[in-house]
């Protein structure tokens, strides 16, 4: 199996908003970051995923199992945790494991309570009396306790501190270091996906904007701060967009290389998730 | 689906609110329904109060999934919606047939140690007890999944005010009397006419959780 998701044209119409014709593939062994600004139709795109939300498709393959007619055997091998959805807080994790072990066939209850050990989560308290941090840290808990091979989190580790999501982000890491394991992650926090993503998939409006690997973002994706001259010099090809301040352009370009190469005196920035969401986001195009 | 009865168990029974709204009403109705003396309090409780218990098994999972929006969380489980509402059902069946137990318990001692009532008008007042709890359910249930938590409830208090208004006419107007003597044809058409709504309110709910969820 070489890839953990493929979707081929996934839409999903409502009233007021269009997932419009989405495909990506997720190969294994890696780690995907899903971005996009609040409605842009990350969190639509993942319910269609997990069919918890109807949608069209011409293909929505996970793990090597179509998601029309395996969607049970997909969940047994999946593990998914929202930032807005959660256990209940009057459980106790001892009794959330008793629960998931009764769903997940694979279910390793040795493992989980290593896994709350390891996080440091009392197995006896109400959830309620947790942190936000603790939380989080028992849904990863309950999360990696069935072995499963793709790891979707949506919004997983907003509202969390620095500490707590670099803890996740070793999780994570851990997590990817088997090659038959993915992760898919959503997430506004960009700085985190600059620390582990392998794969930017950027959602705009509903569309895709693009699906490229993070390093090919960093070695192509690009800041130029330059005047009027150096701007109208510039290949239309060649710009994401830009934004007119008052004396100058500043300008995302998408061919740093090549641009190099053409003006070798240039000074281009690098540019990181954030800047070419806000760029895209913000900015102007060129016709 | 035995993860999510579990679930609904533990939400009734070990949230220390909810189980004590349960200690309350069975601490305030059964020990009543076995030590009065009365063939009218004893109908009153067989064919109304503890039916109307054994249909609140959803009330409170209900409430902590929507407090916690657990079910778009339940939708990434192994399970499907059909199976996880078929849980719910499973768990509803469970706390009617606790019930209908306690009432065959008080039927007993109606019949041996008051003498208020014989054997076969109990077992006919159980009967009948029994058709009420599987037709309340049926509705009481797919009020919970179409309504909510809240509007469910509302939903609830409105059913059981409707057949309390049902008992009170019925023994004013034709002596409630009269359900000793029904014939068992009856019975057995009202159980057969309760356990065919179960089916149906059980499918309705169904694609009920398919279309809110979806």
């Amino acid at each position: 199996m070489d890839y953990a998701i493929q979707v081929k044209n996934l839409s999903k119409t409502y009233k007021d908003f269009k997932l419009d014709n989405i495909s990506l593939d997720l190969p294994c062994g890696t780690v995907m970051g899903l971005i996009g600004e609040n409605g842009a139709g990350k969190s639509t795109f993942i319910n269609a995923l997990l069919n918890i939300t109807d949608s069209q498709y011409d293909q929505v393959t996970i793990l090597g199992r179509d998601l029309r007619t395996q969607e049970t055997l997909i969940k047994e091998d999946i593990a998914v945790i929202f930032s807005d959805s959660h256990y209940d807080l009057d459980f106790t994790p001892i009794f959330a494991g008793k629960m998931l072990s009764m769903i997940y066939k694979n279910w390793d209850q040795q493992k989980y309570l290593d896994y709350l050990e390891r996080f440091g989560l009392p197995p006896k308290k109400r959830l309620k009396k947790f942190s936000t941090g603790m939380r989080v840290k028992l849904e990863f808990a309950a999360a990696l306790s069935h072995d499963p091979k793709l790891l979707i989190l949506d919004e997983a580790t907003s509202g969390l501190d620095p500490v707590v999501r670099n803890e996740i982000l070793d999780i994570l890491r851990e997590f990817t270091e088997e090659e038959d394991r993915a992760v898919l992650m959503s997430s506004h926090i960009t700085s985190d996906l600059d620390k582990i993503a392998d794969y930017i998939a950027y959602i705009h409006e509903g569309k895709l904007l693009f699906v490229r690997t993070y390093d090919d973002l960093q070695n192509n994706y690009g800041i130029i701060n330059c005047g009027r001259q150096l701007f109208d010099a510039l290949s239309p090809d060649d710009i994401a967009a830009y934004k007119k301040e008052a004396y100058s352009y500043r300008v995302l370009v998408t061919n740093k290389q090549k641009l190099k190469r053409v003006f070798s005196d240039i000074h281009i920035e690098n540019a990181s998730i954030e800047d070419i969401m806000l760029f895209y986001i913000k900015g102007e195009k060129i016709r | 689906m035995k993860g999510i009865i579990l679930k609904d168990l533990y939400d009734n029974f070990c949230i220390p609110k909810n189980a004590a709204a349960y200690i309350f009403a069975g601490l305030l109705t059964i020990p009543v329904g076995f030590l009065v003396r009365s063939e009218y309090y004893y109908i009153l409780f067989s064919m109304i109060i503890l039916p109307l218990i054994g249909g609140c098994a959803l009330e409170y999972p209900t409430e902590q999934e929507e407090r916690a929006n657990f079910t778009r969380l339940l939708a990434t489980f192994p399970v499907s919606m059909a199976q996880i509402v078929t849980a719910k059902y499973i768990l509803g069946l469970c706390s009617a047939a606790v019930c209908n137990l306690f009432a065959l318990m008080c039927a007993m001692i109606q019949v041996y140690v008051h003498h208020t009532v014989s054997l076969s008008e109990a077992l006919r007042i159980w009967g009948v007890g029994i058709s009420i709890s599987l037709i309340f359910l049926s509705l009481i249930y797919v009020g919970y999944f179409l309504l909510g938590r809240r509007w469910g409830t509302v939903f609830f208090i409105g059913v059981t005010i409707l057949i309390a208004a049902v008992y009170g006419a019925s023994t004013v107007l034709v002596g409630i009397e009269a359900v000793f003597s029904l014939s068992p044809v009856l019975i057995l058409c009202l159980l057969l006419a309760g356990a065919v709504m179960l089916v149906l309110s059980r499918f309705a709910s169904v694609r009920i959780y398919k279309w809110k969820n979806s």
